[in-house]
């Protein structure tokens, strides 16, 4: 586009104008009248012209800034957006003067000339930057002279201001000064329209945020049994969905899937209190139906339209039982060397849905190899589609290796693919631990995790045909070694230790192995005891030393002695 | 954490203390305080009945003697049952304290102990 003006470098000179309120200066020389009415008619048009409310914020930026610059024959212009939290103008975009909006110039509103105009709301006009109160000292390195600038108004509110400057010292006219103005005019609802989607945009990366905040990043380390979980966010919404892993007294594990009617913030949120909600009644020792029940009843009372489906199981590890409440959601599934099948709860409605039911548990027993997996409905349901199709597709899609791990990702590969989903997806997949050729314990050196630890191993051995007494002493001695690894770690963070039973012929070989520095045990001490008891229950002890760690390799006769 | 139940009976001038459960290092220090507060200042002795205690490590025997040691201090005297053929009587003789700590068979024996050599 052609430049419609030659710059003007006549000196300022009187007629001062005001212009709306404020301390407004514009100056019409005498000798620059307005422009010729067709050209004055194709500058409204320019800056009128409908096909800009097709563009987006940053197009729209670029082309009525160019046509500014052009209409009005100046070296720069630019559009500093008001940061109303900091109270500062931040520069957005530029023609001429795009270091300013490189550099991220801020400038206070209320200080300087464009600090002025936002808070005046009105046009200012320098004659010479020389003799002004200018902040930003980008304006006077690149050499400007005279300033022209005017509000960016929405609905009342101050957006920013744009301004025009010139290298060379000039006056603006009362029709530069409307022009401008209506180039404000034009852009400010735009500007509108981006803050409104960027809020928007906020609260859905809050509630995101949230939501991945809420859901354990890291499952709880359980010893008898193994887990996985998966959550996948939905394409452009925030759902309700949840899961949850935790670790009961008794050694029982509790697993829980819901799904929060609803999307954004607020369903994050009712989710964040059920979750917590319903750990809470399950520690204290509460059923899944009793926990369910409670969990109905408080959300009837706190959340007066809020709904959800919920499915909590609590296994037992020794027995492999494990009982299950539903309320309104799909069907668990159990898959395993014999195939896949939906366990069979009673039929009842949603949490919150004031229909005040008796929630029953169900118990099943999970067969050796068994994996129970609950999910959400985005797993399986197609829009217009029965839902016994989507079930249909999951038992299908959930043949083959049933391991936690690798049923989450074959189902979720099957099912939905490497689309992201509409709605949100979350699983969780629990089995009890297989007892295998060895076993092989990696535990963090908590205290806690001895009475599990005891648990896995008398287990094994039974399953190695080890003799009653055999296992008493060897489940002594590995309990001592593990307590020795704990106490080795005691001080370093997130220190674990191992434990690895293995058949050797007629034998059992404990080996536990630790990051930590064996401590010479004292006389008489408990952990004095400990090796005495170590030598004394195995047939070998072997403990060796290294800066890096201390392994004890220990022997014995899987039989008892005739 | 492992799980023990501590109860109580008193009757007489000799209290009796029964564990149920497992003692290793995750509680053996929370058994042996409840017992100390309980135990402390209360007629001439106790009986601790360890019977239905299914697992007892190196920390749970330094408890013992911690605790038979405080109660001496107080001029009190403890008995410990242990069932013969027990995990516990194998875990005391593994840990070669079994003759050390006065044991009995049984929570009568026991109490019989105590209260023939208090009079």
């Amino acid at each position: 586009m052609a430049r419609a003006h030659s710059p003007r470098t006549e000196p300022p000179s009187g007629a001062d104008a005001r212009v709306g309120h404020g301390q407004v200066v514009l100056r019409t020389p005498e000798d620059a009248g307005p422009p010729p009415a067709d050209e004055h008619l194709t500058h409204l048009y320019l800056l009128t012209d409908p096909a800009l409310s097709e563009l987006g914020l940053d197009a729209l930026f670029d082309e009525i800034l160019t046509r500014i610059r052009d209409i009005l024959g100046v070296d720069t212009v630019a559009v500093l957006l008001a940061d109303p939290e900091r109270g500062e103008l931040v520069a957005r975009a530029a023609k001429g003067l795009e270091a300013e909006v490189e550099a991220g110039v801020r400038v206070p509103i209320g200080r300087g000339f464009a600090g002025r105009i936002a808070v005046e709301r009105a046009p200012i006009f320098i004659p010479d930057i020389a003799d002004a109160d200018v902040v930003n000292p980008i304006l006077r390195e690149i050499g400007l002279r005279s300033m022209l600038g005017v509000p960016l108004i929405a609905e009342a509110q101050l957006l920013g201001v744009l301004h025009v400057g010139s290298l060379t010292p000039r006056t603006f006219s009362r029709e530069d000064a409307a022009l401008l103005q209506l180039a404000a005019a034009r852009v400010a609802p735009g500007i509108e329209r981006a803050r409104l989607f960027d809020a928007l945009e906020r609260e859905h990366r809050a509630a995101v945020a949230l939501q991945r905040s809420l859901l354990p990043d890291s499952l709880p380390q359980l010893v008898d049994v193994v887990a996985a979980v998966r959550y996948l966010p939905a394409r452009d919404e925030v759902g309700g969905d949840w899961y949850d892993v935790f670790p009961l007294p008794d050694d029982h594990v509790g697993i829980a899937i819901g799904d929060v009617v609803g999307h954004g913030v607020r369903a994050a949120a009712v989710m964040a209190q059920l979750r917590t909600t319903l750990r809470a009644y399950a520690l204290d020792g509460h059923s899944p139906a009793g926990v369910l029940e409670r969990l109905d009843r408080l959300l009837q009372l706190t959340h007066r339209n809020g709904m959800a489906t919920v499915v909590y199981a609590v296994l037992d590890p020794e027995t492999n039982r494990l009982t299950l409440c539903s309320a309104g959601h799909p069907p668990p599934l159990i898959t395993g060397p014999d195939g896949p099948r939906f366990v069979e709860l009673p039929i009842v409605p949603p949490l919150g849905a004031r229909a005040h039911p008796s929630y029953e548990g169900t118990e099943v027993v999970l067969d050796a190899g068994e994996t129970v997996l609950l999910y959400t409905d985005g797993l399986v349901e197609v829009r217009g589609e029965p839902l016994g199709e989507g079930l249909a597709r999951l038992a299908a899609a959930s043949e083959g290796d049933p391991a936690p791990e690798a049923l989450c990702a074959r189902v979720l590969e099957r099912l939905l693919g490497a689309l992201p989903a509409d709605d949100d997806v979350a699983l969780v997949a629990l089995a009890p631990l297989e007892i295998g050729e060895t076993l092989v314990l990696r535990l963090p050196a908590e205290r806690s995790m001895l009475g599990p630890m005891r648990r896995q191993l008398r287990s094994w051995l039974r399953s190695h045909g080890a003799g009653e007494a055999a296992t008493v002493a060897i489940v002594l001695a590995a309990g001592e070694a593990c307590a020795n690894a704990i106490e080795h770690a005691y001080g370093l963070k997130a220190a674990g230790f191992e434990l690895h039973a293995r058949q050797v012929g007629p034998d059992v070989e404990i080996v536990v192995r630790d990051a930590g520095r064996w401590r010479a045990p004292r006389e008489n001490t408990h952990r004095g005891r400990g090796l005495t008891i170590m030598e004394a229950t195995m047939d070998a002890v072997d403990v060796e030393r290294t800066p890096t760690g201390t392994t004890v390799r220990m022997r014995r006769r899987l039989e008892d002695a005739p | 954490m492992s799980a023990a139940e501590v109860t109580w009976e008193d009757e007489g001038p000799v209290a009796l203390a029964r564990v149920r459960g497992e003692i290793d290092m995750s509680n053996a220090d929370g058994v042996r305080l409840t017992l100390e507060r309980r135990l402390g200042g209360q007629g001439a002795g106790a009986v601790l009945d360890l019977s239905e205690v299914r697992y007892l490590d190196s920390t749970g025997i330094h408890l013992l003697f911690q605790l038979a040691d405080r109660m001496a201090g107080r001029g009190q005297r403890l008995r410990i049952v242990v069932t013969a053929g027990s995990v516990v009587e194998d875990t005391l003789r593994y840990a070669g304290v079994l003759a050390a700590i006065p044991t009995a068979g049984t929570v009568a024996e026991a109490r019989a102990a105590l209260t023939h050599t208090a009079d």
